[in-house]
């Protein structure tokens, strides 16, 4: 196998032989140092939040990545290759340029909120598609919190964990870890900012984040893309649970109960926040 | 020049008495079979087949062909198949020796011998209690799961050369490197030596007209010839040959 | 009970249920490795196999399940350097069938040679003449290849991805697939081909030697083809079986016909070029050798018949269902290919292994017959109950089929 070890032969065929599979060994070798390399670098950079969702991003099924031009129908059919990234997202663009797109509307305190279903959301916020909203406040800063069909899929809070007051989140990292006796829901946020109040006590819990100024609301849903999208979330419920053989389903017309997991407390309640929450 | 030791076989002197046999199991300590053996599983590095001319009574006649390693010297089968030089052709002698100590236990060599002369050792090697006694020194046992094979009685070369190097000689001398088989042959049918060496026995009977070798279209240029004046016996050395034979009998 | 490690979304079967499953396997296991220690322990005199029949059951099925273990390179590289995206769905599948199968026949070949413990002779003084060698070494290298390859689909399971150095070496390690489907790919086609040589190149056996072409013999070819040709259809099978058995559709019918298409289309190159080796075989290389080839099949039971099975019945049907877009459609018609395909390329190495044995050389030497012992059979099928545990297991844990989820909600 090497030079100095007996049996060694120096002819052509032996050494090419030998020379092909250290090629190989090294090959593979290099591969895995590459990839360990690579991920403690990426880790260092960017954070096991953002690869989360780079990583998360791909497991999505296309039906949860269709585009919100879509939804608001603007284009038959479009499905999002850019981890809702709309903000560089030159289709996006096209359509913001147009004038007349819904997502280039301003989130707006007087118009109504948007029901569904009895599912009721207010139209002077943005909504992240992982059931997180952010509302700019008079100081400037963004309230953070979690939509009416995401409270009622958590049922009652047991506790909340926020990120403690000074620290990054970034746009669809986890950040919110709210435990029910039902199990751990991870909510995303919904911009990219540093968390200027964070208080939870008990169930009750409030946020506040000031946004990084290079970074953009343009990727979050808003005034009249907000009931289409709802309407496809419930359809996506209803998937998800119908998926799983037992119990519930919401029945044309129906109105989804104040707290789901207590109406259907054997049910996996971890994977239907997983694929609600845009979870991995 | 370096010496190709070979052998040649008269077949029709062979009795089929397989004194070779138990000869060649004493001088290379192959161990006694356990029970459960069979004549498919034993070691037996030498080995008499019987073969007939195929015809009733009283055409039948009969020829004892005993089989070892044949040593070939071209692309030596076992040895480029051992894929880990386990196998090795002495180029001072042209013998095929196989080193257990190497050996994997594959048996890809034993798939690839067309003469099905080599055996696998089934079993660990055990001697019933006193009969350790009969061990030839001179041989070192194997252990289980290693191939092994005839190596034309390489602890004698080894005695010949001691006894050489002590006289002083840088060659041995012939009579002292004879192959257990061979000295235990009744009817003197096997005779073994240099087939390098012109005047020898071994390379004059081996041209002789009544000379064959078995599957020698296979390529592999075994150094075991055999003898016979009987056309069947010499049809036996391979299938063409055979048929041809049977078709030129039937007419 | 272990929901928490189940695939978020997928629907699986209770776990009592899962373990009602498992058991049997277990015990099958259990008693496989029970006849495999007494081969080591007390020697390969446990097996059936003698002088004559120095390879047996073992060889033959390792043979046969690195044949159809192929599907994992193969797809890779069709996925990965050729970008056939339709067969994404099949790829996790295809490296755990593939990792089941090599190391498999890994395990199995260590309990067959006399003394396992010498294996690392090969490395350190190799023959590097001996196909054996070649074999020994790309089985090694192609066996870590696909460990790293499954590397990701392990750490895909929900539990895992919750470990933040997981999750990115699985998303890092992921981009990297490609070199690693290149280089198995390469390590694949010298194996695949090197375990036909080994036979090839037995110029002692006139049944099994073929001529060279280069350095290898045509049998090197025919079984690369051949690999090629059972990876993809042993794919569709265990993909339906598996279908079968859960209840549920796994798979979209595209990605199914566009592996039968490919098996077909190998098939088809493998029974041109095996059929122009066996007319030379018959005519030239086998008489040559001293060996008039209608000999072979006047033994036993290996008659002809066996032949024009193997050419005919699981070779030409299965590559006209397989061509044939009409058959190939049908899903029963698909399924039925793809088993006769598997069905030829069993009996190829049957024949290839055993009957090369069998066959005696010396003229007064018997046609022998071997019937594998109960330690053979109860250590191969050690390696099938392991195949189906961990197959089991990875499918029970790990996001095998990503079409799933959509399939069960459409």
């Amino acid at each position: 196998m090497l030079p100095w070890v007996y049996e060694f032969q120096w002819n052509a065929f032996h050494i090419t032989f030998l020379l092909i599979f250290f090629t190989v060994a090294v090959v593979v070798a290099t591969t895995v140092v590459r990839a360990i390399v690579r991920s403690n670098r990426r880790l260092a950079r960017e954070g096991h939040a953002r690869v989360s969702w780079h990583s998360a991003f791909e497991e999505l099924p296309a039906s949860t990545r269709v585009c919100r031009h879509q939804m608001s129908g603007e284009v038959r059919q479009r499905t999002c290759v850019n981890e809702f990234a709309c903000a560089d997202c030159p289709e996006h663009q096209r359509y913001l340029a147009s004038g007349q797109s819904p997502s280039s509307s301003r989130p707006l305190s007087f118009t109504p909120a948007v029901t569904v279903s009895g599912i009721q959301l207010p139209t002077d916020r943005y909504y992240d598609r992982g059931h997180t909203w952010a509302r700019i406040e008079p100081d400037g800063t963004f309230s953070v919190g979690v939509d009416e069909l995401g409270r009622r899929l958590l049922g009652p809070v047991e506790s909340v964990e926020l990120p403690p007051i000074g620290t990054k989140v970034a746009t669809h990292a986890p950040a919110i870890r709210i435990t029910t006796k039902h199990g751990l829901a991870m909510l995303r946020s919904p911009i990219d900012g540093e968390v200027t109040y964070a208080c939870a006590e008990g169930d009750r819990w409030k946020m506040k984040v000031k946004m990084d100024p290079q970074s953009s609301v343009a990727h979050l849903l808003r005034g009249p893309e907000i009931g289409p999208w709802l309407t496809r979330e419930l359809e996506r419920l209803q998937m998800t649970l119908s998926d799983q053989k037992v119990g519930f389903s919401l029945a044309d017309g129906g109105v989804p109960v104040e707290s789901m997991p207590d109406a259907a407390p054997k049910k996996d309640w971890e994977a239907v926040w997983g694929e609600m929450f845009l979870e991995a | 020049m370096p010496a190709r030791y070979g052998m040649v076989i008269d077949l029709d002197r062979c009795t089929g008495c397989g004194n070779c046999t138990v000869a060649c199991a004493v001088e290379n300590n192959i161990p006694p079979g356990p029970p459960g053996v069979t004549d498919r599983t034993g070691i037996t590095w030498m080995r008499v087949y019987e073969a007939d001319n195929g015809e009733g009574f009283p055409e039948t006649q009969s020829a004892f062909v005993p089989v070892m390693c044949m040593q070939c010297e071209e692309h030596t089968p076992c040895v480029s198949v051992c894929p880990q030089n386990a196998v090795e052709v002495d180029p001072e002698t042209g013998i095929v020796g196989q080193i257990p100590e190497r050996c994997l236990g594959c048996r890809y060599c034993m798939a690839a011998c067309p003469y099905h002369a080599r055996y696998f050792n089934w079993w660990d090697p055990k001697w019933p209690e006193g009969m350790e006694k009969t061990l030839n020194p001179d041989v070192s046992p194997r252990m289980r799961g290693v191939a092994e094979k005839c190596n034309f009685c390489h602890g004698r070369l080894h005695t010949a050369r001691e006894k050489a190097a002590a006289a002083g000689n840088a060659a041995i001398d012939p009579a002292d490197y004879v192959p257990a088989c061979v000295e235990s042959c009744p009817t003197q049918a096997i005779v073994f030596g240099d087939l390098n060496d012109p005047a020898s026995e071994v390379a004059k009977l081996s041209r002789d007209e009544r000379a064959f070798r078995f599957l020698s279209r296979l390529g592999t240029e075994p150094k075991v010839s055999y003898l016979s004046s009987r056309a069947w016996v010499r049809s036996l050395a391979d299938r063409v040959l055979a048929r041809d034979q049977k078709e030129e009998a039937r007419g | 009970m272990d929901s928490q490690w189940i695939p978020r979304g997928l629907q699986r079967t209770s776990f009592p249920r899962f373990l009602a499953w498992i058991l049997p396997w277990a015990g099958l296991l259990a008693w496989g490795l029970f006849g495999a220690a007494l081969c080591l322990i007390e020697g390969l005199n446990q097996t059936n196999m003698d002088n004559r029949f120095a390879f047996g059951l073992w060889i033959y099925l390792d043979l046969t399940i690195i044949a159809f273990g192929a599907g994992a390179f193969f797809t890779g590289f069709l996925l990965y350097l050729l970008r056939r995206e339709a067969l994404r769905p099949v790829i996790n599948s295809a490296v755990v069938l593939g990792l089941i199968c090599y190391s498999g026949a890994i395990i199995v070949l260590m309990v067959d040679v006399g003394q396992p413990l010498r294996a690392w002779f090969t490395f350190w003084h190799p023959n590097t003449h001996s196909m054996l060698t070649e074999v020994t070494f790309c089985l090694t290298c192609y066996l870590t290849v696909l460990l790293i390859e499954y590397v990701p689909v392990l750490l895909k399971n929900r539990q895992f991805r919750r470990i933040p150095k997981m999750l990115v070496f699985e998303f890092e390690l992921h981009k990297l697939m490609p070199i690693l489907a290149g280089v198995g790919a390469f390590l694949s086609f010298f194996h695949q081909g090197s375990l036909g040589g080994l036979y090839g190149v037995m110029q002692g056996r006139p049944f099994a030697f073929r001529e060279a072409i280069g350095i290898w013999p045509t049998t090197f070819f025919l079984f690369i083809l051949s690999a090629m040709a059972a990876g993809p259809s042993f794919l569709i099978v265990t993909t339906r079986l598996v279908e079968s058995l859960t209840k549920k559709r796994l798979v979209d019918d595209r990605a199914l016909r566009t592996l039968g298409r490919i098996s077909g289309f190998m098939l088809a190159g493998y029974l041109a070029l095996k059929a122009i080796d066996t007319l030379v075989w018959i005519n030239a290389t086998s008489p040559g050798a001293g060996f008039p080839a209608y000999e072979y099949y006047e033994r036993a039971s290996f008659g002809t018949w066996i032949l024009f099975l193997e050419i005919g019945v699981f070779g030409v049907l299965p590559a006209l269902l397989l061509l044939s877009r009409h058959t190939r459609e049908h899903r029963g018609w698909l399924l039925t290919a793809a088993g006769l395909v598997l069905s030829g390329i069993a009996l190829n190495r049957f024949v290839l292994t055993i009957q090369t044995l069998a066959l005696p050389t010396l003229t007064f030497d018997p046609f022998l017959s071997y019937v594998p012992s109960w330690q053979e059979v109860a250590t191969f099928t050690a390696v099938v109950a392991y195949g189906v545990l961990l197959y089991s297991l990875s499918y029970r844990y790990l996001p095998l089929f990503p079409q799933e989820r959509e399939l069960a909600q459409s």
